[in-house]
């Protein structure tokens, strides 16, 4: 809810200040596009956006990530509504303080860069969404049929796709080529949901599977970690559907909803959020708006 | 520097003085009364030192009016104004659990120069 008047806020701001001044990002020298049209691809133009964006860095690194829209600096830290999520890689967990002195344990994730693939429409394929490749330092090797993909959009191929829900009317805020940062779409306060893949148990049994509590482990009971019974004899003669029993366990999608964003690294473009989410350190997770 | 570290360094530059289980120290914590804060000191031995980085802990050990207290405190806590090493004490092991079974003459700890 207080999501609402903080996008509104910034975007004000945004067409009093100076309008030629478009999104950018150190990595941003594939992202040709700019993000405003007005903003022509003039060298000046590019030289005027390089300085800028330097400054706003550092002024961003400077003052906490605190979601504060009055002290944001120019448009690259402005939130793209369009933009409803990011995908990112599971860093691992720890311990921050909150004002009270309280010890709040977070995940943090670096989420992003993200660059704009594709834009799918309503006209097109049948529903609006954006697809985003995460930019990865490590160089992705692509097939000619991938490679043709990416060429489209004009950024170089990467490893990870992920598509994510936009509506229409929002569509113009946003252009293949785009590069997308964390604090495009997050700023701290925000709920979100996080989904990935759980870590992989292999073939479990009941007990770690599904929790039964499983016989005595003495006193010569001779059961101890079996199921059980898994139905009658006679009638019905068969074992009903949806039986829980031994299998594979983990390397599932699944996904952790409403958690709070602790806090938005800009300069690391790290996402720090309350509580744990699916995956082993180092896997990749999708985060959303929740 | 591993990325996670980032985001800890935000605490972890606070200062903090150099001590080990067995020393005395003053620990002084901020507590909050509604609007006010004011500072109240914990005084008594290290019984213990968790080190596990941003997550590290110590455990203060006081008798107070014939009662053992114990209390931990996260070692990065931004609730803790200031420790005080009082006494160094001479000790032989890292945890002194075994102060909990002894009291009166038998609980000192021989000092260290």
């Amino acid at each position: 809810m207080a999501k609402k008047e903080e996008q509104e806020q910034p975007q004000a701001e945004a067409a009093n200040a100076d309008q030629s001044e478009p999104i950018e990002d150190v990595k941003a020298e594939e992202s040709k596009s700019a993000k405003k049209a007005e903003a022509g691809d003039s060298s000046q133009a590019e030289a005027a956006k390089a300085s800028k964006s330097k400054e706003a860095k550092e002024e961003a690194s400077a003052d906490q990530p605190e979601p504060d829209p009055e002290a944001k600096s120019p448009e690259s830290d402005q939130v793209i509504k369009a933009v409803t999520g990011l995908i990112g890689k599971k860093l691992g967990m720890t311990q921050v303080f909150d004002e009270e002195g309280r010890a709040v344990p977070v995940t943090v994730i670096q989420a992003g860069p993200c660059v704009v693939v594709q834009k799918k429409t309503l006209e097109r394929e049948g529903y609006g969404s954006l697809q985003l490749g995460l930019v990865e330092k490590a160089k992705y090797r692509a097939n000619k049929p991938v490679e043709g993909h990416f060429k489209k959009a004009g950024v170089p191929p990467t490893r990870h796709l992920k598509e994510f829900a936009f509506s229409e009317n929002e569509g113009d805020s946003v252009k293949v080529g785009d590069q997308i940062l964390v604090q495009n779409v997050f700023r701290a306060d925000d709920r979100v949901n996080v989904s990935g893949l759980t870590i992989g148990r292999g073939f479990q049994g009941v007990m770690k599977r599904h929790g039964f509590s499983g016989g005595q482990a003495t006193h010569g009971s001779m059961f101890h970690r079996k199921p059980g019974s898994i139905g009658a004899s006679a009638y019905p003669s068969r074992v009903m559907p949806g039986m829980k029993g031994p299998g594979r366990m983990g390397n599932q999608k699944v996904q952790t909803r409403n958690l709070r964003v602790v806090q938005v690294d800009q300069e690391n473009h790290l996402l720090v959020v309350k509580g744990a989410v699916p995956g082993s350190t180092g896997g990749y997770v999708t985060i959303t708006l929740a | 520097m591993k990325l996670v570290d980032k985001v800890e360094q935000r605490h972890t530059n606070k200062e903090i003085p150099e001590f080990r289980a067995g020393d005395t120290v003053r620990v002084n914590v901020k507590i909050r009364e509604g609007e006010k804060s004011r500072i109240q000191a914990f005084e008594g031995v290290v019984i213990a030192i968790r080190r596990r980085g941003l997550g590290s802990t110590f455990t203060v050990r006081k008798v107070s009016f014939g009662y053992g207290v114990e209390r931990i405190f996260p070692l990065y806590s931004p609730t803790i104004e200031t420790i005080q090493v009082v006494k160094k004490g001479r000790v032989r092991r890292a945890k002194l659990y075994y102060l909990r079974q002894l009291k009166g003459k038998a609980a000192r700890i021989r000092e260290r120069r």
